[in-house]
């Protein structure tokens, strides 16, 4: 099954889930007005690929920003790997957040606390 | 009154928009990127930046959802359907101020969502952030009904709001947030 691409626009996000090798990227800005329309061919093609492939996931989730209308696509997302995660799958969930971004760092123990999914909180130091 | 007088007499505060007038989403879309560059230049602080951006997202969503929802509609509402956004920074921190026509229908939905959150504490607020984000709920138009409780999480303080009857079926919605630094 082929890779699902999506270049990164000053509204949505980059979005790259690699079926094959389990390498799964969300990064950028998420702050479409429309999260649902955004978001509902990801959601479509991460069954098949969950279904299709047994193996096992690496989720980087490095997001500037997005609106509260992505987060609920979001939990959607991580809602599916949960899923696979109970049946057996490994699943590993990277959230990237920047050292100062105590709100990004909030927002990923917010996820971990909605869904069993083993979410680790990675601290992006500044760049100097 | 010279020319000068036009102007805003509070020099202290920095004005990073100030707006009046109907919208389009290319618009909308526009002020974000304005008044984000001005935030770029004037704050340091990328936490408080992207505080402030964060809560101007949401807001600006709002509008664009009262908007372009009762489109058909606001279009008989003439020259009140008129967006208002002011966001400066002053001494307290940067204040944000937006009004717009909403839906007659939908003001007491929006009163008492605000009013829910307005009496809640931090920890009451964090709990029922995670409660709504984890309902499977999200409404036609998108809204994942968190925008408020999102506003009021990330300013840490409570949001000011009025309505004023307009005409035809729309009340004019405004409200004030800040967000101290």
């Amino acid at each position: 099954m082929k890779s699902f691409y999506l270049e990164p626009t000053p509204k949505t996000p980059k979005i790259h889930f690699d079926c094959t090798n389990g390498q799964f990227e969300l990064s950028g800005r998420s702050i479409p007005e429309n999260s649902i329309e955004f978001y509902q061919p990801v959601l479509d093609w991460l069954d098949e690929c969950l279904n299709s492939s047994g193996i096992a996931i690496l989720f980087h989730v490095q997001l500037e920003y997005f609106n509260t209308s992505s987060s609920k696509c979001i939990v959607e997302i991580f809602r599916k790997l949960e899923q696979i995660s109970k049946e057996g799958r490994e699943v590993h969930v990277k959230w990237h957040y920047e050292e100062e971004d105590e709100d990004m760092f909030e927002s990923g123990e917010d996820f971990k606390e909605i869904v069993h999914l083993p979410i680790e909180l990675v601290m992006m130091k500044e760049e100097s | 009154m010279g020319v000068c007088g036009y102007f805003p007499s509070d020099i202290d505060d920095e004005v990073l928009i100030s707006y009046t007038g109907g919208v389009s989403d290319e618009l909308l879309e526009n002020l974000l990127y304005l008044t984000e560059k001005k935030l770029n230049q004037i704050e340091a602080s990328l936490k408080v930046k992207k505080k402030v951006f964060n809560i101007l997202v949401e807001v600006f969503q709002n509008i664009y959802h009262h908007q372009f929802y009762n489109e058909e509609r606001l279009k008989n509402a003439l020259g009140n359907n008129k967006v208002h956004l002011l966001i400066k920074r002053t001494e307290k921190g940067y204040l944000i101020i937006a009004g717009n026509l909403v839906d007659r229908s939908s003001v007491d939905a929006i009163r008492s969502r605000i009013d829910t959150v307005n009496r809640m504490n931090r920890e009451e607020i964090k709990k029922a952030y995670r409660e709504q984000l984890g309902s499977g709920y999200l409404s036609k138009r998108g809204g994942a009904g968190l925008g408020m409780i999102d506003i009021v999480r990330k300013a840490g303080q409570k949001i000011e709001y009025s309505f004023k009857e307009s005409t035809n079926d729309f009340s004019f919605f405004s409200f004030k947030v800040n967000v101290s630094i």
